[in-house]
């Protein structure tokens, strides 16, 4: 009986996360659907490097739509989640959106999905996060190099 | 004998009462409140009461309003948080920044530095303060006993302290007059440890606009951009509680009286049917509201009260006028319009406390025009504003650039671009509310409860 009630309870759980993340479970990394539905303002690049542990993504999407972040997993982009939730945003009247995004160590490869209403458009992205000793590592480069002049 | 004692004694009382009344008039004060036949005697209208106003006081509260940065941010590693001037963390933000301020000494010359190495100084672990108007980096340094001797006078709207990579502290900022970047290495104890504290308490994660690229244009859509300085802070904002209480006619006003040069015992009186008291003198009247407010208009340039043609002079008046009529407030006031128009000039103010500025629906607080040097008219509503111990929120900066779109003069402002966005209380209806103050480029500005 308990075995019973504790399925029930893990089957509605995923009901529940599946139902709150309307958006595909898994995108393949060819599909772009339509165009003009989004803008990615930052990054401003389709590849980037940085130091900084997060970044910020925004852009402009259509209005009443909902953008959600998906990341490269395999040959297939899955839903990102961050502190336990996968993260989307609703975009309001002026179409602008600012989600923060944890960086994970090396490439991150991102998909932004902006969808209303059935109509959809993915853009990709990638953030490479460089490590702090490579960071000190150049530090100590540049001092040498300083020495050396 | 008894009987011309008896006339003695009441022609001395007549005597004494003639110089008493006379007294009256000579010091202005009211000897019968208005629709009002009976005599009203008081030992306090015989007397000129002492202004409580002390000038130094109005001084310093100004030079405060000055110098104070409407928000100050600080950016650790990936991580940046703004705390804006009606925050309830305010107070200890600037405290820091003045810590930090004080600590300075100069340990370099000023190098021009190019746009690009004058942005980078934004993204690393620094402290950022922007002030609501020009001011002179030197007068800023000098007040926090900063020791500096600057061969150039900079004029800043926005002062950056950080540490760069090879672990240097330098001062960064842009001299409004030339349109120059600058940096200059500077000797300080403890920054970065004291932006680390600061941010790990906060767990912010904010940016500027142009970090987000949201100064410039990126698609064929209509836009307000935003000036690239504009914090683009995520999620919820959090205002000190703030109360206003509108201050009813009562001898409170007689300083507006003494200010306004309108003699109340002989200046025509009535009221009218919206119970407005309308005090009439030859060249200039004076109405004061039921609901607490007060309008004085000359009608010609010789009963106008004279001040000067400088905005400042006008900014004194107006505060030691508020100081003298509502001592209790914790508020000031702030000039927030300034706009000519042929031989005269309106000045709006706005409320304005240590820890926020409020806002009213329909009005400035106060509404100054100048013509030739005096004042003609001068129009106020007059609240005392106190800070309270509570706590107002209001939504994050998308939410409420989202609500200018949809107001009616958003194709107007699409032209323009968004050079303020600041939390604020906002009076609307006798309801105290959190709220988003936005200056336009056109200096225009526009306050809305989204």
């Amino acid at each position: 009986m308990k075995l019973k009630v504790l399925c029930l309870v893990a089957i509605l759980i995923c009901m529940v996360t599946m139902s709150s993340f309307a958006a595909p479970s898994s995108i393949s990394s060819g599909d772009y659907g339509s165009v003009g539905y989004i803008t990615v303002t930052n990054p401003d690049k389709n590849y980037s490097t940085t130091y900084s542990k997060s970044v910020t993504v925004s852009g402009y999407a259509a209005s009443g739509s909902t953008v959600y972040v998906y990341v490269l997993s395999g040959d297939a982009y899955k839903p990102y989640y961050q502190n336990g939730s996968a993260l989307s945003v609703s975009v309001g009247a002026s179409g602008m959106f600012a989600i923060p995004v944890n960086l994970s160590a090396g490439k991150n490869q991102f998909l932004l999905r902006a969808e209303s209403g059935g109509t959809y458009q993915n853009t990709t992205f990638e953030v490479n996060l460089l490590s702090s000793s490579m960071f000190s590592l150049i530090d100590r480069l540049k001092s040498l190099a300083f020495g050396w002049k | 004998m008894k009987k011309e004692f008896f006339k003695t004694v009441i022609l001395t009382l007549l005597v004494i009462s003639s110089l008493v009344l006379s007294a009256n008039i000579w010091y202005e004060k009211e000897l019968w409140s208005v629709d009002y036949s009976s005599f009203v005697y008081s030992l306090k209208n015989i007397f000129k009461r002492e202004s409580t106003v002390n000038f130094s006081d109005t001084k310093e509260l100004l030079e405060w309003c000055k110098f104070s940065p409407e928000f100050i941010s600080f950016t650790y590693g990936s991580q940046k948080m703004i705390v804006y001037d009606a925050s309830p963390d305010f107070p200890g933000a600037y405290q820091t920044a003045l810590e930090i301020l004080s600590s300075l000494e100069k340990e370099g010359e000023m190098v021009s530095v190019t746009d690009e190495e004058y942005l980078n100084s934004y993204k690393t672990n620094s402290m950022m303060l922007k002030f609501p108007s020009d001011i002179s980096l030197s007068e800023l340094l000098k007040k926090e006993d900063a020791f500096f001797d600057l061969a150039k006078e900079p004029l800043i709207s926005t002062l950056v302290v950080g540490i760069d990579d090879s672990q240097t502290n330098y001062l960064s900022f842009l001299d409004v007059k030339s349109g120059h970047a600058y940096r200059m290495p500077v000797k300080t104890n403890a920054v970065t440890e004291q932006i680390r504290q600061k941010i790990e308490a906060s767990g912010q994660n904010a940016s500027f606009a142009f970090e987000l690229n949201f100064d410039r244009k990126q698609d064929e859509a209509e836009r307000i951009l935003f000036h690239r300085f504009v914090p683009i802070s995520l999620g919820e904002h959090s205002l000190r509680g703030m109360r206003a209480e509108p201050v009813l006619y009562s001898s409170q006003y007689d300083g507006v009286f003494k200010a306004f040069h309108i003699v109340k015992n002989s200046a025509r009186t009535y009221r009218d049917k919206e119970n407005t008291i309308h005090f009439i003198e030859n060249r200039s009247t004076l109405k004061i509201r039921e609901q607490g407010a007060f309008l004085f208009e000359a009608t010609e340039q010789e009963s106008g009260i004279v001040l000067g043609e400088e905005a400042d002079e006008v900014i004194e008046f107006v505060n030691l006028l508020y100081q003298e009529l509502v001592p209790q407030s914790d508020a000031f006031l702030a000039l927030c319009d300034e706009k000519t128009e042929g031989d005269q000039t309106k000045y709006a103010f706005l409320y304005r406390t240590k820890n926020g500025a409020m806002y009213l629906k329909d009005s400035p607080a106060v509404l100054v025009t100048v013509k030739n040097g005096a004042i003609m008219k001068y129009e106020q509503q007059l609240y005392n504003v106190t800070l309270t111990g509570g706590a107002d929120t209001t939504t994050g900066v998308i939410e409420a650039y989202d609500f200018l779109y949809n107001q009616p003069d958003f194709p107007e402002k699409s032209k323009l671009s968004i050079k303020s966005m600041q939390p604020c209380h906002i009076l609307s209806d006798g309801q105290m509310k959190a709220g988003w103050a936005c200056i336009f480029s056109d200096r225009s500005h526009t306050f809305f409860i989204p």
